[in-house]
């Protein structure tokens, strides 16, 4: 069939085509279509110009080559992609395919083109979409990656990516078993598997595992599920992991709290207020003997029969106005005996609602030891009252002995002596000289005894004496002494020194004065005869304690007997030697020991004696 | 017997031998009354006329059915009998006694000597120094309650 060339030239100008005829050089031809591409205004802005004219210079290497392949006869290229620049300037991305052409018997090629930039915007948006899924994706707190049947990543998020240590173009292509070995723990890694498995047979599964991420132990919740195609053929996995760890140790927080409460010994349960109970622990359970299930949803102060020192409604103002009550409570256990508890309420909001929590402690046995010690103590007291009495009864016994020997004893004697005086005296001339001794030995005995009496009632009365410590001159206490005796010192021609400035004692006068004197007047006698005594006084400081001693050169004491004249009627020496009631210096001791101080002697025999009492010395001496 | 009255409570009869002849061998000029208890004394002081009461008590502590120190309280509290002055001889060297005696208006207190010659010695001492040094109180104008 031959079709008409005016008709051919029509149809080519007409075309909805973008289309032109060249030769190497020029353009001949160029339809409407290309025209209104290229933002003509008719072919005059085209004809005779070169067709590179209008293509981005980018192209002109590859499509003056194309131009020159086609100029030689080939006809199986394929199109190419080029960019046109329009008269305005923009640039239209265009595929073309030429083929050569007879035009007028010259050698010349026909090109059509197709405008890309449809396809170029749609090209254009499913990036923008796929960008944006993946900016959702990569933005998802959980971790997401696709499989393909043979479990190897098509895709996966950031966090995923993260998660495996891979960098983004690495992971793809990876097969799931050699990825999550390196941070999955090898025993969950075979449950990844079989749960992968499970789900390329169309089950979605989920599974817990246990691995590490930054050298840190984690825990992740995957969630496998099988992709579907419309017709149910499965094309991969959807993997959507997420870390739990968090979760994970706040349970096993939780949990290890709930287990110290369980634990507790004592009672511990907690209401919303104003009533049900939310918890009971197991040491509730023991002492009440309510079960948790029996105790949880009732009311506490029912269930326990409550009863306060206040009324209940005043214990919960009090709670709920400082968030605190303590105090002691009866309650009533299952088995309906009573039991007495030290009781803490602390009110807690949770979630909008207030609780109270309320430990207690049971104090029955705690209270009936305290009763027992109560009564044990008012026992003591009673028996320590009752021994203080026979004490004090004895000691006023012992006393009205002594005033007793005081008073009576001494009579006696007065009369012994007075009238034995009386017979000497009065009837002088009608005694023998035997008669005469006689009477004096009964005057004598009598003497004597009265001085034993006068002695022990100084043992004694320095025992019980109050005596009242104060600050006490023991020059003056030296001088009294000095004194008082100064009539013995005359008879026995004594030689005393007193060191000048003795120190300062805390004492008491008069009992002090009794041992000053005791030991001055052992000084004056233990003497050999026919020596006149020789004695020295003094004190010095040591430490805490002033010691005061009285230096004689005297007969002296044997070194085993040094312990013993301390002793009450304790004597070395013959009555009629050294006359004595053997009291003196257990009065002495005795006086020093009430003063807070001791006494002690040092003493070689023919040398003499050197008796000494330590007394605490008064502040400032 | 001449001299000044002098009142010993004394119940212990040779104590008053002693003191009897204590008085007579140091040649001491009183007139020396008796009382045997405390009762006695109390009596003897009651009934004593304004003229004829004792310048001077001797006053034992221990004495049958009123004691010394009652005694003492009791004139102490009498107008007309207060003054006089009371010395103390007894046996007993307790502090609750010397205390209490002197806590009673007790105008000295002594304790009796086993010796016969200390006896002797201090009632001679206790004649002059009460009864002749020291200036007696005015105990007639003393209105009886």
């Amino acid at each position: 069939m031959q079709i008409d060339q005016d008709i051919l030239d029509a149809l080519l100008a007409q075309a909805p085509t973008p289309i032109w005829i060249t030769d190497p050089n020029r353009i001949l031809f160029i339809n409407q279509a290309a025209i209104r591409l290229l933002h003509g205004r008719g072919p005059e802005d085209f004809l005779g110009r070169s067709s590179l004219d209008f293509i981005d210079a980018k192209y002109h290497a590859v499509v003056r080559e194309r131009i020159e392949s086609i100029h030689h006869g080939d006809i199986q290229s394929s199109p190419l992609e080029e960019e046109f620049v329009a008269l305005t300037g923009e640039r239209i991305p265009v595929l073309a395919s030429g083929v050569p052409v007879l035009l007028d018997s010259q050698r010349a090629q026909q090109v059509h083109f197709v405008d890309l930039r449809p396809l170029r915007r749609a090209e254009r948006k499913s990036d923008a979409d796929r960008a944006q899924l993946e900016l959702v994706t990569d933005k998802m707190p959980a971790l997401v990656a696709y499989l393909d049947t043979d479990l190897r990543y098509l895709s996966a998020n950031r966090s995923y990516l993260a998660w495996t240590g891979y960098q983004p173009g690495q992971l793809i292509g990876k097969c799931v078993s050699e990825v999550i070995s390196h941070h999955v723990d090898a025993a969950d890694c075979d449950r990844a598997y079989n749960s992968l498995r499970r789900c390329l047979k169309g089950e979605s599964v989920s599974a817990t595992l246990h691995g590490r991420y930054a050298s840190e132990a984690r825990i992740v919740e995957a969630h496998y599920s099988p992709d579907c195609d419309p017709d149910g053929t499965i094309r991969g996995v959807i993997a959507l992991l997420m870390d739990v760890t968090e979760q994970h140790r706040a349970q096993d927080e939780l949990h290890f709290r709930a287990t110290l409460l369980e634990e507790a010994l004592e009672p511990i349960f907690a209401w919303k207020m104003p009533g049900s109970i939310t918890y009971w622990n197991r040491a509730a359970e023991e002492l009440y003997g309510f079960s948790r299930h029996e105790a949880l949803g009732k009311c506490s102060h029912a269930l326990l029969d409550t009863v306060a020192g206040v009324s209940m409604a005043r214990l919960e103002a009090t709670l709920q106005a400082r968030g605190l009550w303590q105090g002691q409570l009866n309650h009533r256990k299952k088995s309906g005996e009573r039991v007495l508890v030290d009781s803490r309420m602390r009110t807690v909001t949770v979630n909008g609602h207030l609780f109270a929590i309320e430990c207690t402690r049971d104090i029955t046995q705690r209270q009936e030891a305290e009763r027992k010690l109560r009564d044990a103590a008012v026992l003591l007291e009673a028996r320590v009252a009752e021994r203080t009495e026979a004490l004090t009864r004895a000691n006023d016994d012992l006393e009205a002995y002594a005033y007793s020997i005081s008073h009576d004893l001494r009579a006696p004697l007065r009369t012994m002596q007075g009238f034995s005086d009386a017979i000497l005296d009065d009837y002088a001339g009608q005694l023998e000289h035997t008669a005469r001794h006689y009477l004096e030995r009964i005057r004598a005995s009598a003497q004597r005894m009265d001085d034993l009496i006068n002695d022990l009632l100084e043992y004694s009365r320095i025992g019980r004496a109050n005596i009242v410590l104060e600050r006490v001159d023991l020059n003056a206490v030296v001088r009294d002494v000095l004194t008082q005796q100064q009539a013995s010192i005359d008879k026995s021609g004594a030689v005393i020194r007193v060191n000048a400035s003795l120190p300062r004692v805390t004492a008491h006068y008069t009992t002090l004065m009794q041992i000053v004197s005791n030991l001055l007047a052992n000084a004056l006698k233990f003497n050999a005869p026919g020596s006149p005594p020789d004695i020295h006084i003094g004190a010095g400081r040591r430490d805490q304690f002033v010691r005061f001693w009285i230096l004689d050169h005297g007969i002296g004491i044997n070194p085993e007997h040094q312990e013993r004249i301390f002793r009450v009627f304790e004597r070395l020496h013959g009555q009629e030697t050294y006359p004595g009631t053997g009291v003196g210096l257990a009065i002495v001791k005795r006086a020093a020991e009430r003063l807070g101080g001791r006494v002690g002697v040092s003493s070689n025999p023919q040398e003499g004696t050197c008796f000494w009492v330590e007394l605490p010395a008064s502040e400032g001496s | 017997m001449s001299g000044p009255s002098i009142l010993l409570v004394e119940d212990n009869p040779d104590d008053v031998l002693l003191v009897q002849r204590a008085f007579r061998k140091g040649n001491l000029q009183a007139n020396l009354q008796l009382a045997g208890d405390g009762e006695q004394a109390i009596s003897f002081l009651s009934d004593a006329e304004a003229g004829s009461r004792p310048e001077l008590i001797l006053l034992d502590l221990k004495l049958p059915r009123a004691s010394g120190l009652e005694v003492l309280d009791w004139l102490r509290s009498r107008s007309g009998l207060r003054r006089i002055p009371v010395v103390v001889l007894t046996s007993s060297r307790e502090n609750r006694d010397v205390n209490s005696a002197y806590d009673l208006g007790a105008n000295s207190y002594l304790i009796k000597p086993v010796q016969f010659d200390a006896l002797l010695d201090m009632l001679k001492k206790l004649h002059l120094y009460w009864l002749v040094l020291n200036q007696r109180p005015d105990t007639e104008t003393a209105a009886l309650d």
